[in-house]
């Protein structure tokens, strides 16, 4: 089972100058209110990056910017090649559609479908969006549930899944879409630390394998030693970023001193 | 005796009929008007809450009275029974609607943005996610409905129609043993709303085992 795997991702480091996303001055602006304040971000592929900061400070904003749930006030992204200047209303849906194909987004609430068992859920999008057949997208769902350690529950309703399991669930439904950039939205924000340990085993082991993913996350030790960059964000702007051993050890701006001092009780 | 029971029995079928179809006109009618109380504009949700409310604000006998008699007086003469139909059609529109928005608005935000998320289209998000939801969500309370009006279709027999209580009322006029025959009229009408509730709570309690924590 892949979830046992124990690859340490930040010794295969990715090859950062296979820019695959590019965030350019990115705002999203919610009313008078500015959650996300001018973001420049630049991801290779098989990166792994933590999103770390103060809740409120915007990280969801972020990542909901990054697959277009939240049209960005204005700035400029890029995915896979795909790029869109945002400005005022100027978005279409093909191109929403498009850029989003190359994500996939991990939910902090998982938001399964209840009326759809485990395996259904995991083969719905791919029969609707990748135009797979049913036995295949079945199939499909069979083998990403395994991946994620949950072969046995693919008849299984959410309502009979336990909340890491429901979460695992999540994302190979996920996973199943090929995405090529994997978000993760504080997956295990909402569970218990043991339940939470189950998933980040499963996020250690999608590393380990090179899929490239920015998890917004509260886990400072999975940050640490996992993901091949930090970056802090407060009130809506990144503060700083670096090395997972730099960011946290020897953090240069004041605010993430303070915001670390507070997360790690020292 | 046994003619004015062959009699009011027969009338059933009118009762159903009345049901069935202004029930139906609620079914679908209430769809679209649901929309409306989902939209961005402002005045189309406005659209929607003075509808509901003024019609449902009214009660059914007085409605019942408008488009029969007061239509005539119009000189826009309905017969009984499709004056009937329109009126309990009308409010079951608008109470259906209501059921439907209860069930919209039980639906988590999140179910539509998990859908987004995985790049499927408006569409399929509504027809494979939102409206199984809705449809498990509301259907033991548009069983509750459809018992109520049921029974609510016993007040078609004022302006005429010759269902279960309009045919009974005569009967009794000529035959007397009112007790007899209205508790007659009674088990008729809990004949046909008994396995209406027993479905509805079949349905309901199938649901809530499948969905016990979402």
């Amino acid at each position: 089972m892949s979830i046992h795997t124990e690859t340490s991702p930040t010794e295969t480091a990715p090859d950062v100058s296979n820019e695959f996303v590019r965030a350019e001055h990115l705002v999203k602006d919610f009313g008078q209110h500015r959650a996300v304040n001018d973001v420049s971000l630049s991801v290779a592929k098989g990166e792994v990056i933590a999103l770390i900061g103060p809740s409120g400070a915007g990280k969801s904003t972020l990542l909901r910017c990054l697959n277009l749930l939240e049209t960005p006030s204005s700035g400029s992204l890029q995915i896979a090649g795909e790029r869109i200047v945002f400005e005022g209303d100027n978005l279409k849906r093909p191109q929403v559609l498009r850029l989003r194909r190359h994500t996939g987004m991990v939910f902090q609430s998982f938001n399964l479908f209840p009326h759809l068992t485990a395996a259904k859920n995991v083969a719905l999008a791919q029969m609707r969006v990748l135009g797979r057949s049913k036995k295949e997208a079945m199939d499909r769902a069979l083998t990403q549930l395994d991946r994620v350690g949950l072969a046995s529950k693919a008849d299984a309703y959410p309502s009979q899944c336990s909340g890491g399991q429901q979460q695992r669930i999540g994302i190979a439904r996920a996973l199943a879409m090929d995405p090529d950039l994997m978000l993760f939205d504080e997956p295990t924000s909402g569970l218990d630390p043991e339940v939470g340990a189950e998933i980040l085993a499963v996020m250690r082991a999608l590393a380990g394998e090179g899929t490239t993913m920015i998890i917004a996350t509260h886990e400072m030790e999975f940050a640490r030693h996992v993901s091949h960059r930090v970056v802090v964000m407060v009130e809506g702007a990144i503060i700083e970023e670096g090395a997972p051993e730099q960011v946290m050890s020897a953090p240069t701006h004041e605010r993430t001193q303070k915001f670390l001092s507070a997360v790690l009780g020292r | 005796m046994e003619e004015a029971l062959g009699l009011i029995a027969a009338a059933t079928g009118i009762t159903l009929l009345l049901t069935v179809v202004s029930g139906a006109i609620g079914l679908v009618l209430a769809a679209p008007l649901v929309l409306l109380s989902q939209s961005r504009q402002p005045v189309l949700r406005l659209a929607y809450t003075t509808f509901v409310h003024i019609v449902r604000g009214v009660p059914a006998l007085v409605w019942l009275f408008i488009i029969f008699f007061g239509m005539a007086e119009l000189n826009v003469v309905i017969p009984a029974m499709p004056a009937a139909i329109v009126a309990l059609g009308v409010i079951a529109t608008a109470s259906m609607a209501e059921i439907y928005r209860g069930g919209l608005n039980a639906i988590h935000f999140g179910q539509y943005e998990a859908g987004w998320a995985l790049s499927l289209s408006r569409f399929s998000v509504t027809k494979d996610i939102v409206f199984p939801q809705l449809l498990r969500a509301v259907s033991p309370t548009v069983a509750t409905y459809f018992v109520g009006l049921l029974k609510d279709s016993a007040l078609a027999s004022i302006i005429g129609v010759g269902e279960i209580t309009y045919v009974t009322g005569q009967q009794v006029e000529l035959h007397g043993n009112g007790l007899t025959l209205y508790a007659f009229a009674g088990v008729l009408y809990l004949v046909m709303s008994i396995p209406l509730g027993v479905l509805s709570r079949s349905v309901h309690s199938r649901i809530t085992r499948r969905y016990a924590v979402v």
